[in-house]
């Protein structure tokens, strides 16, 4: 419950905008590599309250642009290559192409290196990337990926499917290495305990279900500053997905799915997500004025929303049903928002440190970004009492069995 | 009190420990800090607080439930604020010093209402003294101190921490001069927001335990322990989080 214009401080991303001033300090998520194609060669990119275009500079690098635009043109305006216009005396940004995604640069002085996490470490065949639109702001988007309650709620399933028919689906597998599925975990153990710790990235966020017969079921997920979320997906697969601003009422989710043992069925994890979306614009085909396929008869007996298997329309719903800006003038928040009140804690730091020309007091903007690794993010089941061995060593197992370098 | 040969400040150990946890948003902050003290059975508390939304809604008393909307308000924020607390007789009394200010033009004041409520849940870090007396021979990992003013600051931290046992020790300045949350100055904010480290290489250990009824009105510094050797990681690991 916070006024307006608090509210406006930390969502509002344009040019000159506190939040803004902060997300332009990292490296962010531009276009996917699959945009770009022969004949595509220029690809229109909203990002941060800019018009730009992602292109070539005449050293034949690429770069990011101001492009011609109208002020009346809507956000997810995706024009032909050969309607952009440069704006030819207008800022350039520096891009670069990491496992499937364009970077772009849009901040002052030096931009920082990358951290070494795991969607960057693995080699390509262990990584793919996709993005999809959400109607609505960056903040509350991100701010659902680090509520680590909302699973057991809003995506519920009321039955179990088939483990074996999990690939390349959030949720879906078994729970670490038992035979339950994680639906049922889910499901049954709704009230996790939650303890947050800041670290040199963001935030580790560990959810602790406690089960029957002295059991706890282990889930940890990451906050990555400023506005990214790394979590798993499976036993085999972690999920690291950037809420990336379009302007102040839109932004796409930018996800590296990112596998351990096996390489990356790519053709079936585009597809399955390509079922979903248009192009070229990665607009959801289940949205608001469709009412995202609503089905009353499924929420009746399979899922809590009614709103088909697919995860991503559920969050899809949740978040741009609070409005294009949540009103958290009507916010009620609680200890178990931890994760989100300590992530408005650290937004707010930087606001500040960026204010007072403090750059180095930022997440990731000193020191020896490139030694960070990681970030361990698994499910683990575990007795009460050596919960957190036996979450690391999980995570270490999975990582020793790994063909690519995964060590930490 | 125990006073060594060459120092003039006094010392004592308490049962206490460093802690973390979240302030409830919404109500007076003077009662969203009683509800903590109370949860984790702490009878005087230091806390800080940082970038925390504050709000003070027209027309409400400070028992009055939080509405469901936000309704006329002055919001603010605190910048940071370090605060001493109290409990007696199911109430708590606050003092600290701090800086904060109002987006919606109030009249700015030189000292913070603790009926102001909080915008939204507030992280806090900080240090408890518990209601129960420590066991004899137990290692205790909190002191407060009275500092001679006569004195330079860092030799006396440096003599309490060393009369304590232990190797190395942080220590914060809080409020005793005034009943109230004061606003900061620059002078306030290295010694009681950010503390002090301090180090020594020679022990002694000649300081008494403080029993239950610890009052920090008679104390202007508490010093936790960040000894390398402390039996207790987790303790060591949330005081070299303040």
């Amino acid at each position: 419950m916070i006024s307006q214009k608090l509210n406006d401080q930390i969502t509002r991303i344009g040019p000159g905008t506190p939040a803004g001033a902060v997300l332009r300090r990292y490296w962010q998520p531009a276009a996917l590599v699959d945009e770009l194609q022969e004949q595509r060669p220029i690809v229109p990119v909203n990002l941060l309250g800019e018009r730009l275009a992602l292109t070539r500079d005449e050293n034949g690098k690429f770069v990011l642009k101001q492009r011609v635009a109208s002020v009346d043109e809507p956000p997810i305006y995706y024009p032909d290559s050969d309607a952009i216009d440069i704006v030819e005396d207008g800022p350039t940004y520096p891009v670069v192409e990491k496992k499937g995604i364009f970077f772009a640069y849009m901040g002052p002085g030096d931009a920082p290196d990358f951290p070494n996490f795991d969607c960057f470490r693995a080699p390509d065949s262990h990584v793919f990337a996709f993005k999809g639109l959400w109607e609505c702001n960056w903040l509350q988007a991100l701010e659902v990926g680090i509520d680590p309650s909302h699973a057991s709620f809003l995506h519920r399933f009321l039955q179990d499917d088939d483990p074996a028919d999990s690939y390349g689906k959030q949720f879906r597998d078994k729970a670490a290495h038992t035979d339950m599925p994680m639906t049922q975990v889910l499901r049954e153990y709704p009230r996790p305990d939650l303890q947050v710790e800041e670290t040199d990235f963001g935030l580790k966020i560990t959810a602790l279900r406690h089960m029957q017969n002295d059991l706890t079921h282990v889930r940890v997920t990451n906050q990555i500053f400023p506005e990214a979320i790394c979590i798993p997906m499976s036993r085999e697969m972690i999920i690291t997905q950037w809420h990336v601003p379009i302007d102040d009422e839109n932004c796409y989710w930018y996800t590296i799915f990112t596998s351990f043992a096996k390489p990356v069925n790519k053709e079936l994890m585009r597809e399955q997500r390509l079922k979903e979306h248009r192009l070229p614009d990665y607009a959801p085909l289940k949205n608001r004025s469709n009412n995202y396929h609503y089905d009353p008869e499924e929420q009746d007996t399979l899922t809590y929303t009614g709103m088909g298997l697919d995860i991503n329309v559920h969050d899809q719903w949740a978040v741009e049903g609070q409005g294009r800006i949540q009103d958290r003038t009507r916010e009620h928040l609680g200890r178990g928002d931890a994760a989100i009140v300590r992530y408005r804690l650290m937004l707010r730091k930087a606001i500040k440190a960026v204010e007072n020309n403090k750059e180095d007091a930022l997440p990731m903007r000193n020191g020896s970004v490139a030694d960070l690794v990681g970030p361990l993010s698994n499910d683990a089941i575990a007795s009460t009492h050596d919960w957190k061995e036996a979450s690391w060593q999980a995570d270490m197992k999975r990582r020793a069995d790994c063909p690519w370098d995964a060590s930490v | 009190m125990a006073q060594g040969a060459n120092m003039k400040c006094a010392v004592r150990a308490v049962a206490g420990r460093a802690f973390e946890d979240i302030l409830d948003g919404y109500f007076p902050l003077s009662e969203s800090v009683r509800q903590m003290m109370v949860r984790h059975g702490f009878t005087s508390m230091w806390i800080t607080v940082l970038h925390a939304p504050v709000m003070t809604l027209k027309g409400l008393a400070p028992t009055d439930p939080v509405p469901f909307s936000l309704p006329k308000t002055y919001a603010g924020m605190i910048e940071h604020m370090a605060l001493g607390a109290a409990s007696s007789d199911n109430r708590v009394h606050l003092v600290g010093v701090g800086n904060w200010f109002w987006v919606d033009g109030r009249d700015e004041v030189d000292t913070f209402p603790p009926s102001t409520r909080l915008g939204e849940p507030a992280f806090v870090r900080g240090i408890g003294i518990g209601e129960a007396d420590a066991e004899a021979g137990t290692r205790m990992s909190v002191a407060l101190a009275r500092l001679d003013p006569s004195e330079p600051i860092d030799r006396e931290l440096e003599a309490a921490t060393r009369r304590l046992g232990w190797q190395a020790s942080r220590a914060w300045r809080f409020e005793t001069g005034v009943p109230a949350i004061r606003r900061s100055d620059d002078r306030d904010v290295p010694s009681s927001l950010f503390g002090r480290a301090v180090g020594t290489d020679k022990l002694s250990r000649e300081v008494a335990s403080l029993p239950a009824s610890a009052s920090l009105s008679d104390w202007d510094h508490v010093l936790v322990d960040v000894s390398p050797d402390h039996p207790d990681r987790d303790a060591l690991e949330f005081a070299q989080r303040l």
